[in-house]
């Protein structure tokens, strides 16, 4: 709640900023669907190739405020899901972390929710980026609330044994917004993102594979490392509104 | 009334009856009256109601016809609307009286032409197919009597009566298509073809006009003359040698090595381009008439002036005096020099001619010293004729001693106009430049000089010094710097502001500024400009002429006329509804908003255009206006100080480059982006918004916004509102 409130104060310090909005217009609600198609990891069906013609999907949501003219602040919500494979070796630990669970639970589901704040900076104004409209690169700072559970992809069973870990996210996003009938909001982008924790694990799976301390650090080592190519590179489509709706015009001659 | 009391009265009145005679009260000429319809018909209206017209008749040139309906409706309309056309007007008015006498048996002919007259320094006249006569300022000026302006206007109303615009263009359009008998035709045959149509027309245009010329009362005597108006219509209205000592005043003198021993002769303007030239040549045409009139029947009762010739002779005055005018909201200064210096040879001492050459003085120097001296002086080499004495002075004279020249005369109108505030404000801007740029302390003696100052005395050397100190006194530094103002210091308002500016020049009172702080400054003023903008905490704003262009480079008629007009009108709602959101109190004057009774705020959009065009220039070397009665006086009618010129250009052209696409789709990832390259139309859109405080003639903000995009709703709103923003936007402290 704390933090929440620190960003709620940050936002309405930088509303005085002076900022036109679109016709006066400041605050943004989009929700944006971030892909990439599952090419060397699986999606949260399991699936990955491109044979399975498969996507890692993930869902976002934003508030966005205006600040600048150049400018506008937000904060993002994600939901996202997708899997890893992941073998329970017991001859590589002493002990498993998940008693009796076997060479069937193969694969691991992730999923949880992203909780961020957001700076988008528009393109020069003089070249048509006048907040909210035009291209931006959005930066996005944001922790990942993860759960992670054993999968029998097989049976299409999960296990009941459930991991919950928190992880930072850095993204840059290179993106397009406009705005249709004075109150649509529609964005397209190319997002790159960084799990910073993943980046070490990441870096040992392409070479000799990742091996870390017991197994729960391991697993976790595991998804992180899946979380940074789940974030890496995605594109981008989001579709949100103008609020208010309406502005009220004073009287038309 | 006794004999003595009336005779009293007669010596009272005589003489200021006689100055009245050669004293013209001049100002600006500007439209009066009602405004016409057809100024305020939207250009789709009257192509709509000219193409139904066509479309009653069977026609196999009816498309081409259509475009050229559709272009010149546009083309007129922006030619009405640019405030270059009078009407109601002394020289309108009296045009239309010459007209009514040339068609006084043609009542149908006469209800479907207008005359009006073009505010232009060119000798040039035009037609229109839709029945109005354009006839230039510059012409009217150069005319020695009616009978030439009514042979001028038969002239064009044969171009209306025989539809040559409408024939000229569509066999233009054959001729660029190579249809007919010109399919086969290289480039240089059409342009001759183009060319020799065009002559042809010409030539019908001046037979059926003398016809009709001979059918009026008018006198053929001195009809063959106009033809030498054409010949010399690269002159002045005159060629008067220019008197050496004009500009010399109670210690100033102008050296003579600043004048040419002979000026270039003047040559007739006769040659003709076979493949280019429009009209026959002047003697072709000159023959043609001769013949015409010495075959006609002679006629009995002609006079050169049927309407009035004191009437022909004050309109004829008035377009000289309005030609200093042009040719100095033109850029001429100079030529604006030698009409007024023409004009004064009738009209001395006139306030207007007087304030005119102060103001292209002050315009010459100030381009001199801002170092854009190419945009006001063209060289003098290839002058013709008496003009080119000035052209050579003004390109001899230095920035110091053309500065000084102007200061000198700009005060010592002062000193004989007091109440006059834009020669005020002149005086003192020359006076800050002189001292700011010039000023070496001990230049100017304050104090009159001894007598023989200026003549060498022979009688009693006694040793070379003396000689020396003798021939020091023909330096022209002496007469044009030392002692050039030496009238001035005895009055007190000019030693005031010397010593002031002279204190702050060199009493150390300006603080200097280090480099580093202006730099940071400059980066902060930038930073802040693209967050925030300009926050100039306006409440109202008055928005000249909004414009919005419309192009498609790929096309034949590549402005698209009906798409622009729309759009303009999009525009022009989209800027009502951002400043009515803003709270910005805000006024568009466009001539398409204006009722018929509004002709004055016509003439303060023509002005305000006028001055803006000249403005952009003046901006870079730091003038100020030139016209400050006017400009208060439209500040306190809309009330306020700010006036913003804005509009749209958007574009679409063929894609450049369509090889390097191509490469794109030989390399296999990248073809989805080649595919979207190919996909996507190549749209370019500029808009632009500038807001001028009219007071300092200062641009306050200049928001200037590229997309490669088309011109859709939502980057439109976004800049239109952005822009009222900004201008409503309170500045921050700090």
């Amino acid at each position: 709640m704390r933090w929440l409130t620190v960003i709620f104060l940050f936002v309405v310090e930088l509303s005085f900023g002076q900022a036109s909005g679109y016709m006066g217009r400041k605050l943004l609600i989009t929700t944006e669907v971030s892909f990439f198609n599952a090419l060397f990891n699986p999606n949260h069906n399991f699936n990955k190739g491109l044979n399975k013609f498969s996507f890692n999907v993930r869902s976002t949501t934003d508030i966005d405020h205006v600040v600048a003219r150049n400018g506008s602040v937000g904060v993002t919500f994600d939901v996202f899901a997708s899997g890893m494979e992941y073998a329970w070796n017991s001859e590589k630990f002493d002990e498993l972390l998940i008693p009796n669970v076997d060479a069937r639970y193969g694969h691991s589901r992730l999923t949880g929710y992203g909780y961020g704040i957001n700076y988008k900076v528009f393109r020069n104004p003089a070249r048509g980026g006048i907040a909210p409209v035009g291209g931006y690169v959005k930066f996005d700072l944001m922790v990942l609330d993860v759960r992670l559970r054993p999968f029998d992809k097989a049976n299409d069973i999960g296990h009941s044994f459930s991991d919950r870990f928190f992880t930072p996210v850095v993204s840059f996003t290179l993106g397009q917004q406009r705005i249709f009938w004075d109150f649509l909001v529609l964005r397209t982008g190319i997002q790159i993102g960084i799990v910073p924790m993943g980046i070490s694990p990441y870096l040992q799976s392409l070479g000799d594979g990742i091996e870390r301390g017991d197994q729960q650090q391991d697993l976790r080592a595991h998804a992180e490392a899946r979380l940074m190519t789940y974030y890496l590179l995605n594109v981008n489509v989001g579709v949100g509104f103008l609020l208010p709706f309406r502005k009220n015009y004073r009287s038309s001659n | 009334m006794t004999l003595k009391k009336f005779l009293l009265f007669l010596f009272a009145v005589l003489p200021v009856v006689s100055a009245a005679q050669h004293t013209i009260k001049h100002r600006t000429i500007e439209c009066e009256g009602n405004i016409p319809n057809e100024f305020l018909t939207l250009s789709s209206q009257k192509f709509e109601s000219a193409r139904k017209d066509l479309d009653d008749k069977e026609d196999h040139l009816k498309e081409t016809k259509q475009s050229f309906l559709l272009e010149s409706s546009f083309l007129i309309n922006q030619v009405l609307g640019s405030g270059r056309v009078l009407f109601n007007d002394p020289v309108s008015a009296y045009l239309s009286e010459v007209l009514d006498t040339i068609l006084a048996n043609e009542p149908d002919l006469r209800s479907r032409v207008r005359v009006y007259a073009l505010r232009s320094s060119l000798v040039n006249s035009f037609t229109t197919d839709d029945g109005i006569i354009l006839v230039n300022l510059g012409l009217v000026a150069q005319l020695e009597n009616e009978a030439q302006l009514a042979f001028i206007l038969c002239h064009e109303l044969v171009h209306f009566t025989e539809h040559h615009v409408i024939e000229a263009y569509v066999q233009n359009e054959e001729i660029k298509k190579g249809q007919g008998e010109f399919k086969r035709g290289s480039f240089n045959e059409q342009m001759l073809a183009k060319s020799g149509y065009s002559k042809g027309l010409e030539k019908e245009a001046d037979r059926l006009g003398l016809k009709r010329f001979l059918n009026t009362r008018y006198s053929s005597e001195t009809i063959k003359d106009v033809f030498d108006v054409m010949r010399y219509s690269h002159l002045p209205f005159d060629d008067v040698a220019f008197d050496k000592d004009f500009f010399d005043a109670a210690y100033y003198r102008m050296d003579d090595s600043y004048f040419l021993n002979q000026v270039r002769p003047v040559e007739a303007n006769d040659s003709e381009n076979p493949e280019t030239d429009t009209h026959p040549s002047p003697t072709e045409r000159q023959q043609l008439v001769n013949r015409y009139v010495s075959n006609a029947t002679p006629r009995e009762n002609t006079e050169n002036h049927l309407v009035s010739q004191e009437r022909f002779g004050n309109i004829r005055n008035l377009c000289r005096f309005e030609l200093s005018n042009l040719y100095l909201k033109s850029n001429q200064p100079v030529l604006s020099i030698y009409n007024s210096y023409l004009l004064g040879k009738t009209f001395p001492n006139d306030p207007f001619l007087e304030k005119n050459i102060g103001k292209a003085l002050y315009t010459l120097s100030k381009f001199k010293t801002g170092g854009n001296y190419g945009y006001v002086h063209p060289g003098f080499s290839h002058i013709e004729g008496e003009s080119q004495q000035l052209y050579h002075l003004f390109y001899r004279l230095k920035p110091e001693e053309l500065c000084i020249l102007s200061t000198g005369y700009i005060w010592r109108l002062r000193f004989k106009y007091p109440q006059d505030v834009d020669i005020k404000a002149m005086s003192e801007d020359i006076l800050g430049d002189l001292i700011r740029f010039y000023h070496t302390p001990g230049m100017f003696a304050h104090e009159r000089p001894p007598d023989g100052w200026d003549t060498p005395d022979t009688t009693n050397i006694r040793n070379k010094y003396d000689r020396l100190k003798q021939k020091s006194k023909e330096n022209p530094r002496l007469t044009m710097v030392k002692y050039a103002l030496v009238d001035l210091f005895e009055n007190d308002t000019f030693v005031e502001l010397y010593d002031r500016l002279e204190q702050k020049r060199w009493g150390g009172t300006e603080d200097p500024i280090a480099k580093n702080d202006l730099l940071k400054k400059s980066k902060d003023d930038k930073r802040r400009w693209k967050n925030h903008g300009f926050a100039l905490g306006l409440d109202r704003v008055a928005v000249v002429t909004p414009s919005y262009t419309k192009l498609d480079l790929r096309s034949k008629q590549q402005h698209k006329f009906l798409r622009s007009e729309s759009a303009k009108q999009k525009f022009l709602r989209q800027i009502r509804k951002s400043t009515e959101q803003l709270n910005l109190d805000s006024r568009i004057l466009d001539v398409t908003l204006l009722d018929s009774t509004n002709v004055s705020t016509f003439n303060d959009i023509t002005f305000l255009n006028e001055w803006v065009d000249q403005r952009f220039l003046q901006v870079d070397v730091d003038m100020i206006n030139l016209d400050q009665q006017r400009v208060d006086s439209i500040i306190a009618t809309y009330g306020t100080e700010y006036f913003t010129w804005t509009g749209v250009i958007n574009y679409r052209e063929n894609k450049p480059l369509m090889y390097f696409y191509l490469l794109y789709a030989l390399i296999p990832p990248a073809i989805p982006l080649a595919v979207y390259y190919l996909a996507r139309p190549n749209y370019d859109t500029y808009y632009y918004c500038i807001t001028f405080n009219l007071r300092t003639g200062e641009p306050v903000l200049v928001n200037y916004n590229n997309y490669r995009k088309r011109d859709a709703r939502d980057l439109m709103n976004s800049s239109i509102y952005d822009s009222f923003w900004q201008m409503k936007q309170k500045p921050r402290k700090g």
